[in-house]
């Protein structure tokens, strides 16, 4: 992999101007989709106003896995070819999945309460989301609790790609488990899962929260990476005395 | 062959020794099923329903305590770094230091387990069942947890990180274990009994064949 | 034997192990594992001896068709149906929104058999009720077209 990218700075620099840019559509996009959402999507036939939720808690748990996914693959990348630039946006995009994951959580429990009769109920599905959280949250708290900066990149490296285990379970956790949360809608093909007019304000949420993660993503990442050099610089000053 | 029997008698001789953690993992594991009833309260209809699920969490909290030890001990005071230059390698090192782990901290636990669920009121019929499920599943946490071990053994508060990054790993065998349990005493079906097992022994499986990889991978880590 | 030998074998035996635990945790979810038990499970297992009076168990099924009505002092009563058998159900306290005849329900709680002139009765007590919706969304309008289709 010989690529300008690989610089931290290099991408630092480059993706830094875009940021705002993807910071502004986000907001946009937010806006745009919760006015669909709220005021114009049509009401389910069986839940009524209760389905608006779906709308921030499904993006969201797309969101959950996908940001772990990405997590996952660039420590992988971190421990293969031993890039700085892998390490920490596996590092920056940690707490931000954590968020989403947070928010999947809790508006599903919003949900599922009026419509399930329960804010939780240990099913497969919900369990094993509330894992992903956990795994989410070791690795934060794992990966700060070393002194060593290149020992402690590695070992939370390889605990994300063990939590990786995690995410087949949660996609099927619905098909093989008689659970209490229904099936996927948007990968079903044929029947209408989900109308149109539904549909539509899903995408833009989900949208407007891929765009949020990467703006975010950028910040954490410059952040990370100030952290090393203040780190290094600590360093340099410990041993000069 | 002959090197790797040393030193699993080596190993289990020596957490077998009075000082030696096996002791410690009894106590906590009897402690725990002791004050369990005794915070639920001592209606035998609830306590026997959920005993299985009692006894599995007190054997999984147990397994998290006396995990840390596990490579810890050898790391400073550099047993491991001899192990390194001879002619074992560290995947063999890791397997057989799990398997040591299985057997003194979990084998005596089944020992126990009879006199214990009399406390928790398991009924009587389930005894045999929630052993085989004891032996078949707890592999699985040994191997699982040699990783945890492993990862968090440069650390200073290691022993508080520990739990938190392996219990994830392990719900898959608490769940499996004490469900399988749980499902003779809620209902009889036999076959969701089965099934149940057959996950836990799959799991237990893979888990022996692959951690020991992982693990070694990590241990070499600490030596970069 | 030698040590190349010795390799071999140990990677034979590694993937045996592999393969095999593969293959009993496919074996195990070949199909749904069940979250609940259906009236049917229920009735055989308690003509079997397999649930004894009592024994908390998850019933799960469909609300039969006109088979709600709520008593004087508020308690619900409605069965649960699999299409082949049917279990009294009665229930006290707050019902989730999705809870109509012909939904599918888990209830929660314990059964009580009776044999009554050689006739097996069942009441089931319930302590929670959910409700389970399906994975279709659409507007009021769009359904009552595809109810009209079908």
């Amino acid at each position: 992999m010989k690529n300008k990218f690989v610089n931290p700075g290099t991408l630092l620099n480059f993706v830094k101007p875009i940021s705002p840019w993807l910071g502004f559509t986000s907001v946009m996009l937010l806006a745009f989709g919760l006015w669909l959402s709220f005021y114009h999507s049509p009401i389910d036939y069986q839940q009524g106003n209760a389905v608006r939720i779906m709308y921030v808690h499904v993006p969201a748990a797309w969101m959950s896995m996908m940001i772990y996914t990405f997590m996952a693959m660039s420590s992988l990348f971190g421990i293969v070819y031993g890039h700085i630039t892998a390490y920490c946006l596996a590092k920056a995009a940690a707490p931000i999945g954590a968020t989403f994951t947070a928010i999947c959580l809790v508006s599903g429990s919003a949900w599922g309460k009026p419509m399930w009769g329960t804010w939780w109920v240990w099913d497969a599905r919900l369990t094993s989301v509330l894992v992903l959280f956990f795994f989410y949250v070791g690795y934060i708290v794992f990966s700060n609790s070393f002194n060593d900066f290149s020992k402690g990149e590695k070992f939370s490296s390889i605990l994300s790609i063990i939590g990786l285990i995690n995410l087949p379970i949660i996609k099927f956790s619905v098909d093989y488990w008689n659970t209490l949360h229904q099936p996927a809608s948007i990968s079903k093909i044929g029947a209408p899962s989900i109308h149109t007019d539904m549909l539509i304000p899903l995408l833009v949420m989900f949208l407007s929260f891929v765009f949020i993660f990467l703006h975010l993503l950028i910040i954490r990442f410059q952040l990370e990476l100030n952290n090393r050099r203040l780190n290094i610089r600590n360093m340099k000053v410990h041993r000069t005395g | 062959m002959i090197f790797l029997k040393v030193l699993l008698i080596k190993e289990v001789k020596r957490s077998m020794s009075l000082r030696g953690s096996y002791i410690l993992s009894l106590a906590f594991f009897s402690i725990t099923l002791i004050l369990l009833p005794i915070g639920i309260g001592p209606d035998k209809n609830i306590l026997s329903n959920i005993s299985p699920g009692l006894i599995w969490v007190s054997i999984v909290l147990t397994s998290l305590l006396s995990l840390n030890s596990l490579f810890h001990e050898d790391f400073y005071d550099g047993t491991l770094d001899i192990y390194r230059m001879g002619s074992l390698s560290f995947v063999e090192i890791a397997f057989i230091k799990s398997l040591s782990h299985w057997i003194t901290n979990f084998l005596p636990l089944v020992m126990v387990t009879p006199l214990l669920s009399l406390m928790v009121g398991l009924p009587n019929n389930l005894l045999l069942y929630i052993i085989l499920s004891i032996l078949i599943g707890t592999p699985s946490l040994s191997f699982i947890g040699s990783m945890g071990s492993a990862l968090t053994l440069s650390l200073r508060h290691h022993n508080l990180l520990l739990p938190l990054i392996v219990f994830p790993l392990f719900l898959p065998t608490l769940i499996f274990g004490s469900g399988a349990i749980s499902s003779l005493v809620f209902s009889g079906f036999e076959e969701v009994f089965l099934r149940q097992m057959y996950i836990l022994s799959g799991i237990s499986g893979l888990s022996m064949v692959i951690c020991p990889f992982i693990t070694s991978f990590i241990l070499d880590s600490n030596y970069d | 034997m030698n040590k190349g030998q010795k390799k071999i074998a140990t990677i034979l035996c590694l993937f045996t192990i592999l393969g095999f635990s593969v293959f009993l945790i496919l074996y195990a979810l070949r199909d749904n594992v069940i979250f609940f038990y259906s009236p049917s499970d229920v009735k055989n297992s308690v003509l079997n001896g397999k649930i004894q009076n009592n024994s908390l168990i998850r019933l799960g099924g469909l609300v039969l068709d006109k088979s709600f009505y709520r008593d004087e002092d508020g308690i619900i009563f409605f069965s649960i149906t699999d299409n082949a058998n049917v279990i009294n159900v009665s229930y006290s306290g707050i019902l989730p929104d999705l809870f109509r005849e012909g939904q599918g329900v888990i209830a929660e709680g314990y059964i009580e058999s009776d044999t009554k002139d050689g006739d097996l009765s069942f009441r089931f007590n319930a302590s929670t009720v959910l409700a389970k919706h399906d994975e279709n969304y659409m507007p009021p309008e769009v359904y009552d077209v595809l109810k009209r289709g079908y």
